[in-house]
C-alpha cells in the first residue's frame, strides 16, 4: 500500500470518527453508515478492513477502554459491509440497492451485540435483548436508508473524483 | 421518484413503528403498586406501595418520592433526568445505591420476572411489585 492510500485511510478514520462524536447526544443517528459504504465503495477489500479496524479500536478506545463486549461485536458488525459489499452486493454502485442493504443493516448491527451482552450481563433470555434493542434498531435502519439513498451518490462521485485526479497528480510529479 | 417514494415509505414505517411501541406503552388502568430496592447484599432497602394513575411511568413514580440519578451520555451518575426523545432513561442510583453501568447495574423485576422494557416503559398494572435489584455485570441471574 502506498503512503498516499494510508493518508486516506487514515483521514477516513478521522472523518468517520469525528462525525460520530458529533452526534453522540442523537442515538443511533449518524453518517457512519453511509460513510463505511461510500470509503468500502472507493476503497479495495483490504483497504476497507484496515479502515473499519482502525475505526473501531479508536472508537473503542475513547468510548469504552478497548471493551472487548463492544470492540469485537463492533468489529464483526462493521466488517460484514465489506464483506456484503464484495460478495453478495457485487460491488454495486446503485443507491437503492445500498441504501435497502443500509436498512437491514441496521437491525443487524444490533443483533449481532445480543449473544456478547447476554455473556456479559449472564441474563440468557433472549428477548428481552430483541426487544429493548429495536427503538435503536428502527432509528439505525432509518437514518441508514436515508441518508445512503441521498448522500451516497454525490460523495461518492466526489470521492472518486479525488481519488482519479490525486492519482494524476502523483503520476506527473513521479515522471 | 423511486427515491422519494422509498423515503416517504420508510419515514412512515419510522413513525409508524414509534407510534407502536409508543401504543403498546401504555397503562392498563389506574391502580396500586409496590416498589421495591434491593442492594448488593440482597438486603431490602425500601419497599413501598404507591398509588398510579394511567399517565404516570415508573421513573415518574420513583423520583417523586427517591433521589434517582441517571446515566448521562457517558455513563456517567448524574442528577439531570430529562426525559429523551428516543430512548428510556438509564437509572443508575436509587437513593445511596449506586451502581457503574461497567461493573454493576439495576435490573428491574415486575412481579418477579426480568423486565422487558426500561423504567419509561414498563407498563403498570394493579398491584403489581415492581423489584429495582443491584446486580453485578456477568453475575448470576
Amino acid at each position: 500500500m502506498d503512503t498516499k492510500k494510508m493518508m486516506m485511510i487514515s483521514l477516513s478514520i478521522a472523518i468517520v470518527f469525528t462525525q460520530e462524536q458529533l452526534l453522540v447526544f442523537l442515538p443511533n443517528i449518524q453518517l457512519t453508515v453511509l460513510l463505511i459504504v461510500v470509503f468500502v465503495s472507493v476503497f479495495s477489500f483490504m483497504e476497507s478492513i484496515i479502515l473499519i479496524t482502525g475505526y473501531v479500536l479508536l472508537d473503542s478506545l475513547y468510548m469504552g477502554g478497548l471493551n472487548p463486549f463492544y470492540l469485537v461485536p463492533m468489529l464483526i458488525a462493521w466488517y460484514l459491509i465489506p464483506i456484503s459489499y464484495h460478495t453478495i452486493m457485487r460491488k454495486t454502485t446503485n443507491e437503492v440497492k445500498l441504501s435497502l442493504f443500509a436498512f437491514v443493516f441496521g437491525f443487524v448491527y444490533g443483533w449481532v451485540f445480543i449473544p456478547f451482552r447476554m455473556i456479559q450481563t449472564g441474563i440468557t433470555e433472549l428477548w428481552p435483548y430483541f426487544v429493548l434493542d429495536l427503538p435503536f434498531e428502527i432509528i439505525m435502519a432509518t437514518t441508514g436508508l436515508l441518508t445512503v439513498l441521498w448522500i451516497y451518490k454525490p460523495l461518492y462521485n466526489r470521492l472518486v473524483e479525488i481519488v482519479n485526479s490525486q492519482n494524476i497528480i502523483a503520476s506527473r510529479m513521479y515522471k | 421518484m423511486k427515491k422519494v417514494l422509498i423515503s416517504i415509505a420508510t419515514l412512515i414505517f419510522l413513525f409508524t413503528s414509534i407510534y407502536a411501541l409508543d401504543f403498546f406503552n401504555d397503562n392498563g388502568a389506574d391502580g396500586t403498586l409496590t416498589i421495591q430496592l434491593i442492594d448488593e447484599i440482597g438486603d431490602t432497602v425500601f419497599i413501598e406501595e404507591y398509588d398510579f394513575i394511567n399517565e404516570d411511568t415508573l421513573f415518574s413514580i420513583l423520583s417523586e418520592e427517591h433521589f434517582v440519578g441517571c446515566a448521562d451520555s457517558s455513563f456517567n451518575v448524574t442528577s439531570n433526568c430529562d426525559s429523551n426523545m428516543f430512548t428510556s432513561r438509564v437509572i443508575l442510583k436509587i437513593d445511596d445505591i449506586e451502581t457503574d453501568w461497567t461493573n454493576s447495574y439495576f435490573a428491574i423485576y415486575v412481579n418477579d420476572t426480568y423486565s422487558l422494557a426500561g423504567i419509561d416503559s414498563v407498563n403498570l398494572n394493579n398491584d403489581d411489585v415492581i423489584s429495582f435489584e443491584y446486580k453485578l455485570v456477568g453475575g448470576d441471574d
